[in-house]
Order: C-alpha cells, then structure tokens, then sequence
C-alpha cells in the first residue's frame, strides 16, 4: 500500500501488554521499553496500574486501564467504581468495555447510559474509549452502539478488546471506515484487535483510525523504519 | 470408573451458558430452558454478573442457587474492584461467587497479596459459599500446591481450577489437589468438561464439582447407563 500521509506513529500508539498472569517485572521490563520509544501510552489491566505509574513517572507516556474487560458484563455501577478506582491509581485514560449483549439486544438507549455513568465519573480530563466489540456485532448493531457510545460521552470508539479466548476476527480497515462515516470528527476511533503489523497499522490510519491498540507497538516502529 | 446417576450428578454441576459471548436475554432463558431447571436440581447455575438481577428469581423459583463470576475470566482486576463487584452481585441476588484469584500478583511472589485481595472477597460475601479460581491450566503442580495453600490461608476451601476460554482442566489437577490437601479443600473442574466421561474422570479424582456448559449431553450420557 502506498501512503499519502506521514503519520508521527508512536503517538498514536496505546503500546499493549494484556498478557494473563503477566508479572510485575515483565509488565515493568514492557512499560519501560514503551517509555524508551516515545509511545503515547501503555495500556494494562487494573492490578498494573502501580507498576506503569512507577515506570512511567516524569515522562510523557501516559498509562491507560481496562475496565470491565474483556466481557464488559458488570453492572454500570460497578464499572463506575472501577474506572475511579483505576483513576485514583493512576491511570490517565480508560478503555472501557461496554454490555456488547445489549448491543445485540438492540438496547442502545442502555449502552449511552452506561458510558455515561462511566464518563460523568471521569470527567473532562481522563479520555474514556470505549470497547464495542465489532466482531460480535452486525453492521447495524455496530452503528448503534457506536453512536450510542459517542452521544453518552466517549471520547474515543475503540473497535476490539482483542480476547483471545472468544477467537475473535481481526478488525480490518472497512470497520474503521464505517465508523468514520457515522461519528462525529471530534470523536476519535480506537483500532485494536489484531492490528499487529505495520502494513494494517497504516491500512486502519489511512481511513480515520486515531489510535492504535496493539501488543507489537515496537515491531511495528522498527518497521516503519 | 464410577458410574453416576442422573440427579447425583446433576447435583455436582455448576451449569453454565459458556462460550455464548455476549449472550441477550433470549438466549439465557433459552439455556435455562434447555437444562430442565424443573427436573434436575444443579448445584449451581452460572450467569454473568451483569444477568444476575435478571435471573436470580428465575433460578430461585425454580429451587436452584445462582453463582457469578468475580474479577472474570483474567482475575487481573484490583481488590477494590472486586469487592465491589461481589457486593452488586450479593445485592442483585447471587448465593454464590467464583472469584479468580491474582494470577499475577501470584507468579511475582506477592504472596500476601493474593492472600489479602481473596480474603476480603471471602468476608464481604458472608456465608455464601466463595469458590476461588487459580488457574490450574498455565501453572505447575507444585504452584497448583502453593496457590491452593494461599487460597486456603485467605479462608476460602473451594477451589475452581480455570476460567475456561481456552485453559483446559484434566484429572492430574484434581489429582494434585486432592493428594495434598485431602478434605481441606473442595474442588471444581472447570474447562475443558465437555463429556460424561469427562466429567466422570474428574469426578474418579475426587472432584467434588463439575463445571459445564455442555449439561444436556452429560445428563442424557447419564440417563442411558
């Protein structure tokens, strides 16, 4: 694929290590390599926080936390809890997963309103993704519970929580295209999911991706080189 | 090999919708229809936390006790977290929580930790009966030893050895269990329990639950003996 736009890649990059039963000192070894190359964020699971917050202090990579992930099956109450929990941790910015069964149910009126319990606690200054999971959805239920998503407050649709267990498929550039053509400019759109090469990483940039989610955040630097 | 009638062995299950991801209401009251909830009488019937209001009449109705999942399926989710997940799911009408245990603060050597985040579980729900999930699948026997012994220490005395999604129990992991900690500690296999000759081997090892999603064809495998 030939690209028209130079993108500034590491920026756009939530460089992330969601590995099950990780240690401490990978997770540690991981984040500090992530600060090394410049990378907009890490993103990790709750029990993280501390480790990203102490390898990351004093430099510009933020730290993100999942919420509800990888099912997003509490309760809206709960995950406020866990996302202020997270928060107060040190987390800058949350991916949250939404109810995906209500988004198959077609109760989209719920998933805004769960963002919105979720975004009302964070407020202004931590950026909130919220996780839809494309692969489960159909085309119309996509378009439903991303823009339910946006009009409860989330800064950022984020395409896939990339579970291995569930053996999801890849999100690919017409996901992302989709979503471009129904959110608001301002609202960002999160690729993530098997989005692990350089070749998809500027395939899902070049039709409106904003961010990317992916545990090859350095590979795909070393690339693009 | 034991051979176990019908409603012994209905009474050792932990039935279970399984990898119906993002399962709508319809199709939880489907799975409940489909086991027969007027006919045999579970140990458990297993719904997300997320369903629990929904189905906690349901099941009661029905002379059947609820259990949902905490900190699930990658238990990297903070304590306070927890805890406020088993509150909700306490209050919306669980009789019984599976909480996964710190499989991370584990494999870093913070012992204490995964004692103090499963102990606080454990009091919070009361007299309900906590099961505590240690991940038999990714560990060795003698961490399967040590985890169980902390669980233990924490004032849990049932196990769940996986999550499912992928981590598979065999009959060696009840075997392990069992050999060492004898009447101490009860045990669920969860993962992987597909057949009623699964279900019988990990029964033969002592097993004092069965975890399945796939209740109808043991039951009917039962029924034929």
């Amino acid at each position: 694929m030939t690209t028209t736009t130079t993108y500034d890649l590491k920026q756009v990059i939530d460089n992330t290590n969601l590995t099950m039963g990780a240690t401490r000192e990978e997770v540690g070894e991981f984040v500090t390599a992530s600060v090394k190359r410049g990378f907009y964020s890490v993103c990790v699971f709750p029990n993280m926080i501390p480790t990203a917050r102490r390898m990351t202090a004093g430099t510009k990579t933020k730290v993100a936390a999942v919420v509800s992930f990888p099912l997003g099956v509490d309760t809206p109450e709960v995950k406020r809890y866990e996302a202020l929990n997270c928060i107060e941790l040190g987390a800058d910015e949350i991916d949250l997963v939404i109810n995906v069964a209500e988004a198959r149910m077609g109760h989209f009126d719920a998933i805004t309103a769960e963002v919105r319990t979720v975004k009302n606690a964070l407020g202004r200054d931590h950026i909130l993704k919220t996780i839809i999971e494309v692969p489960l959805l159909t085309k119309d239920q996509v378009i439903g519970a991303a823009v339910a998503a946006e009009k409860g407050g989330a800064d950022i649709v984020k395409t896939s929580t990339g579970f291995k267990g569930l053996k999801l498929r890849a999100t690919t550039p017409e996901d992302v295209q989709l979503l471009r053509s129904i959110l608001k400019p301002q609202t960002g759109i999160k690729a993530s999911g098997g989005v692990s090469t350089l070749e998809k990483t500027l395939a899902v940039l070049n039709v409106g991706a904003t961010r990317i989610g992916t545990s090859s955040g350095i590979a795909i630097l070393d690339a693009a080189k | 090999m034991a051979v176990l009638g019908i409603e012994t062995l209905a009474s050792v299950i932990d039935a279970s919708i399984g990898g119906a991801p993002a399962a709508t209401e319809e199709e939880v009251l489907s799975f409940f229809g489909s086991i027969q909830l007027d006919k045999h009488k579970f140990a458990a019937v297993r719904v997300e936390p997320s369903y629990v209001k929904f189905a906690a009449n349901y099941l009661h109705d029905r002379g059947q006790r609820l259990v949902t999942v905490i900190s699930y399926p990658l238990g990297a989710m903070t304590t306070v977290a927890k805890v406020i997940q088993a509150e909700q799911a306490l209050a919306d009408g669980a009789d019984e929580l599976d909480v996964a245990m710190d499989l991370s603060a584990f494999r870093s050597g913070d012992y204490q930790q995964v004692v103090d985040d499963l102990r606080i579980v454990r009091r919070t729900a009361g007299d309900r009966v906590v099961k505590a999930i240690y991940y038999s699948a990714v560990l060795t026997d003698q961490e399967s030893i040590k985890a169980a012994g902390l669980i233990l220490d924490a004032g849990i005395t049932f196990l769940k050895t996986n999550p499912g999604y992928g981590n598979v129990t065999t009959p060696h992991h009840i075997a392990v269990i069992k050999k060492h900690f004898k009447d101490d500690l009860k045990v669920m296999a969860s993962g992987g329990v597909r057949t009623y000759d699964d279900a019988v081997a990990m029964i033969d090892q002592g097993a004092d639950r069965i975890a399945t999603s796939s209740v109808s064809s043991i039951l009917d495998r039962s029924s034929k003996r």
